[in-house]
């Protein structure tokens, strides 16, 4: 054994003991945009020798959860919506755009089902799958689409023919990829990533119904580490953010 | 030796002491591994608890789930509803409770069913600590979806409620459409649960890969912590190994040392004629071959220490206080008197056979540390100065009759001798008075000749000009002018003559006292006196000095004679040398508070084996009519006794209008004032 490899395990025994605590942030990140967020948390990491705990799941789900527990430092929501209706609370403060969402009819690869539009939702031969209204910002818009486009019957019929109800775009996706479902309505950008391309073609649906929806990371107003938090906003509004965000067809 | 055994002592410490800090070292790493371990282990049990936690959370989560649609389906009325409501708000403030042990710390305690009979359940604790500021994201997860369910109840039961009211009234459409927003509601609830279990499932999923990387790292830590320790064993042993070859080594180096150095010193010891016993004041421990060869009866000193524990055993009683014997002397060992009184003789006498041997005994203490010491007792066997010297007092008392004798004849003798050299001592006296004369006649002569050559010249000018004068008369050829001319030109002439005589009568006055002069005044008089002689013999005089006035005390006139007689030197050699270029320098200068007066000469120089003696009285390089060897001589004592000054000659080089010039250098050193 060599005397550096002892001397270096001295170190490392030394270091364990006299470890110190890294700074934590917990971000808030609806599903649909982990992929991206887990990426640039990673370079933050590096950069302020941080911790970033991504706190996953609904748009509705998160917002509750950093509501309650009052602990975090960055929430995106699916949707801008979600932080001008809770303005109001006083918990999100500073706020970076840093691209958008846009839904979409998702189907089988290469359309099976010959589904073409929204009308599909409504036919009893074909298995649909939507997201929960109050739990995902692809509820909140898929409710938006329905009640756009026929209004509050078609939405109810389309929910009440719904094989299932989700609560998130991963939800949605997996019932696609494990064929559970035949169609349902999607964020975009989520149909071009690899795990997900070869088992599902979209069916893009008229702006009108389905606008493009911006993606806002808010500042907590009880964040602790401000200066990270910031540190954050700022790298994924950069070029250099918007490059990763592209990537995941964000842009 | 001291140096090497300090060394050894120094080396063997250091060893020593290695080994004590590093079996510390050992003992201090082992003592901060366990307490790492049990750290570990006490963060791998908090972990195994914070995941059991999260089994009963999930399994919470199920029963709920199970309680949510019993709620819609088995619970047919009010009452039925009400006891799973109550159910799972129970089971909502245990998830509540585990949620909130998870985000504190704190203890659980679960019932557990068991169908054993007099055993209906069995308590379960388990207990979490939190040890860091770690936030619990299962409980930020979990705690408003709890709430979101205990809405969701109060919503279905509300519904249920509804229904039943319809239903009991038979409004049958009412109904149907109440009937049809449940099953609406109650479709929305599986991604409910799968969601809340999901988020308990995440604690069970991080805790398990915690719990992987904290065994992976207790491993790691050990692995690495056998590895020291072995790598400390090992160094240790290997320090301690070569550090006590080399004590081994060095021990070894030493033991020879002392084996060689023992061999010589018992060689030494062995060489001396003198019995030399060393013991340490109780018995003795050695002894060197002269005890043996004198106590014949023993064949070695280990013999002889076995029967006597003390050389004392042989000191024979001669009635001589002088004689040490082995008794007691007023409270001290007979060793100890002898150390005692070191400053008298002691003695001894033992039998060697039938001989009585007498020696000077002779005892030192030497201490080998604080505690120890040993005694050094030699004995000088002196019967055989004892037998010549009673020798040498007979023949000593014959001596002394004879040397009697011969003291009054050598007394007569010396009173001779005294008037002798009483009388020797006045003839030399009388001798030097006739030197000093003679020196006085000599330096006369030379004054005489001097003046003979100082005056010839204007003499035989006032000769010439006169009998001009007297033609020039008888012809009528002169004229007043030419007269009174001529006259002046005598009157110069006779002039130079007075003064002539005036140096000289200078010269020859006896200075009475010491007086304040000048020293450059007397030389230049010196030089004017022999300057006749000089010009004659074509030798140029150079006068060289620092300063206008080289103010003494003392005689000036025999200075001048000094001077003239080291010039008069200087013309006598330089007139036998066929040279244009003769010449005599005389600097003078002032040195620290001396005046120098340097004369040299171009003659060639003295040589080298006459120099020392020219200062001798009566030494002369002359013909016998030219000198009487004491002109240096007279000198030297004049400069030296008179004017508290010093005269030497030495050969040396000298420059003068840059050309290098080579004689005899005669140095003059008189105090300035």
């Amino acid at each position: 054994m060599s005397l550096i490899k002892v001397i270096l395990s001295i170190f490392i025994l030394l270091s364990t003991l006299n470890a110190k605590e890294k700074p934590t942030l917990i971000f808030y990140c609806g599903t649909t945009m982990v992929k991206p967020i887990e990426e640039i948390a990673k370079i933050i990491e590096k950069k302020y020798n941080c911790k970033i705990k991504i706190s996953q799941g609904a748009s509705k789900d998160l917002y509750d959860s950093l509501k309650y527990s009052k602990i975090g430092d960055l929430y995106l929501p699916g949707s801008k919506s979600y932080r001008d209706n809770n303005l109001k609370d006083g918990f999100l403060k500073d706020a970076v755009s840093i691209g958008y969402n846009q839904a979409a009819i998702f189907i089988q690869k290469n359309n099976p089902k010959n589904i073409s539009s929204l009308e599909d939702f409504l036919n009893p031969k074909l298995s649909s799958i939507l997201c929960n209204p109050k739990a995902g910002s692809i509820g909140k818009m898929s409710k938006k689409i329905f009640l756009k486009y026929k209004g509050e019957k078609f939405f109810e019929e389309a929910y009440d023919n719904a094989l299932e109800i989700g609560t998130d775009s991963r939800n949605l996706n997996k019932a696609m990829l494990e064929k559970r479902a035949d169609l349902t309505i999607n964020w975009k950008a989520t149909a071009t990533w690899p795990e997900n391309k070869k088992y599902i073609d979209i069916i893009e649906i008229d702006e009108k119904y389905a606008p493009k929806k911006k993606l806002v990371i808010s500042l907590l107003s009880f964040s602790k580490n401000k200066k990270i938090a910031k540190a954050f906003m700022e790298f994924a509004s950069s070029q250099e953010g918007k490059k990763i965000m592209k990537k995941y067809d964000f842009l | 030796m001291k140096s090497t055994s300090s060394k050894t002592l120094y080396q063997l410490i250091l060893l020593l002491i290695t080994f004590t800090i590093s079996i510390l070292l050992l003992v201090y790493l082992h003592l901060v591994f366990l307490d790492l371990v049990k750290n570990l282990d006490e963060k791998t049990q908090n972990m195994k608890a914070k995941i059991q936690i999260g089994e009963y959370l999930v399994q919470d989560i199920h029963k709920i789930r199970s309680d949510f649609y019993e709620l819609a389906t088995t619970a047919t009325n009010f009452k039925s509803r009400q006891i799973v409501q109550n159910r799972i708000n129970k089971r909502i403030n245990t998830i509540k409770h585990s949620l909130e042990v998870l985000q504190k710390g704190g203890t659980l305690k679960r019932v557990i069913r068991l169908n054993i009979v007099g055993h209906d359940d069995t308590k379960k604790i388990i207990i979490y600590k939190k040890n860091d500021d770690s936030i619990s994201l299962e409980s930020i997860d979990l705690l408003p979806k709890l709430i979101q369910l205990e809405n969701m109840i109060k919503k279905v039961v509300s519904l249920l409620k509804k229904q039943d009211e319809n239903r009991l009234n038979l409004n049958g459409e009412e109904f149907m459409k109440i009937n049809k927003e449940i099953k609406r509601f109650y479709k929305k609830t599986p991604s409910f649960f799968i969601r809340i279990t999901e988020n308990a499932n995440r604690l069970l999923y991080e805790g398990s890969k915690e719990l992987i990387t904290l065994k992976k790292t207790i491993q790691s830590q050990k692995k690495q912590y056998t590895n020291l320790e072995l790598f400390l064993i090992f160094g240790t042993l290997l320090f301690v190994f070569v550090l006590g070859f080399i004590i081994a080594m060095q021990i070894n180096k030493n033991a020879k040392k002392l084996e060689r150095q023992e061999k010589s010193t018992r060689g030494i010891l062995d060489a001396q004629e003198n019995i030399v016993v060393v013991s340490n004041g109780e018995y003795m421990i050695d002894a060197n071959k002269a005890l043996v060869d004198f106590f014949d009866d023993y064949s070695s000193f280990k013999e002889f220490s076995r029967k006597h524990i003390c050389i004392c055993d042989f000191f024979e009683n001669i009635n001589n206080e002088e004689y040490i014997i082995d008794k007691d002397y007023d409270g001290l060992k007979w060793f100890e008197y002898i150390i005692k009184n070191s400053n008298k003789v002691h003695k001894v006498a033992m039998y060697k056979g039938e001989e009585l041997n007498q020696f000077t005994i002779n005892a030192t203490k030497k201490y080998l540390d604080n505690n120890t010491f040993i005694v050094i007792v030699t004995l000088n066997n002196i019967s055989k100065v004892i037998s010549i010297q009673k020798k040498l007092k007979q023949l000593n008392d014959n001596l002394e009759d004879i040397v009697d004798e011969k003291t009054i004849e050598l007394k007569r003798l010396n009173e001779t001798l005294e008037q002798k050299i009483k009388i020797e001592v006045e003839k030399n006296r009388e001798k030097d008075k006739t030197l000093i004369q003679q020196s006085r006649f000599a330096a006369m002569g030379e004054m005489i000749a001097n003046i003979a050559h100082q005056w010839r010249q204007p003499l035989s000018a006032i000769s010439s000009t006169s009998t001009a004068m007297k033609l020039q008369m008888q012809l009528n050829l002169a004229s007043k002018e030419d007269i009174i001319k001529s006259y002046d030109s005598i009157f110069k002439y006779v002039d130079f003559l007075n003064t002539t005589i005036e140096d000289f009568r200078n010269f020859f006055k006896k200075d009475k006292e010491k007086v304040e002069f000048d020293i450059l005044e007397t030389i230049q008089n010196s030089i004017s006196i022999t300057n006749a002689s000089y010009k004659d013999n074509g030798i140029d005089i150079i006068l060289e000095f620092s300063q206008d006035e080289f103010k003494t005390k003392g005689f000036p006139s025999e200075l001048s004679q000094v001077i003239l007689n080291i010039l008069n030197n200087s013309k006598d050699v330089l007139q036998n040398i066929q040279d244009e270029n003769k010449l005599v320098l005389i600097d003078v200068y002032k040195k620290e508070n001396q005046n120098i007066i340097k004369i040299y000469d171009n003659a060639g120089g003295i040589k080298e084996n006459i120099l020392p003696k020219i200062f001798d009285p009566y030494f002369t390089t002359k013909h016998k009519a030219q000198g009487t060897g004491i002109g240096l001589y007279m000198s030297k004592e004049i400069i030296e006794k008179n004017m508290e000054g010093s005269l030497s000659a030495k050969n040396s080089t000298f420059f003068v209008k840059d050309k290098k010039e080579f004689g005899a250098c005669f140095t003059i050193k008189l105090p300035n004032i």
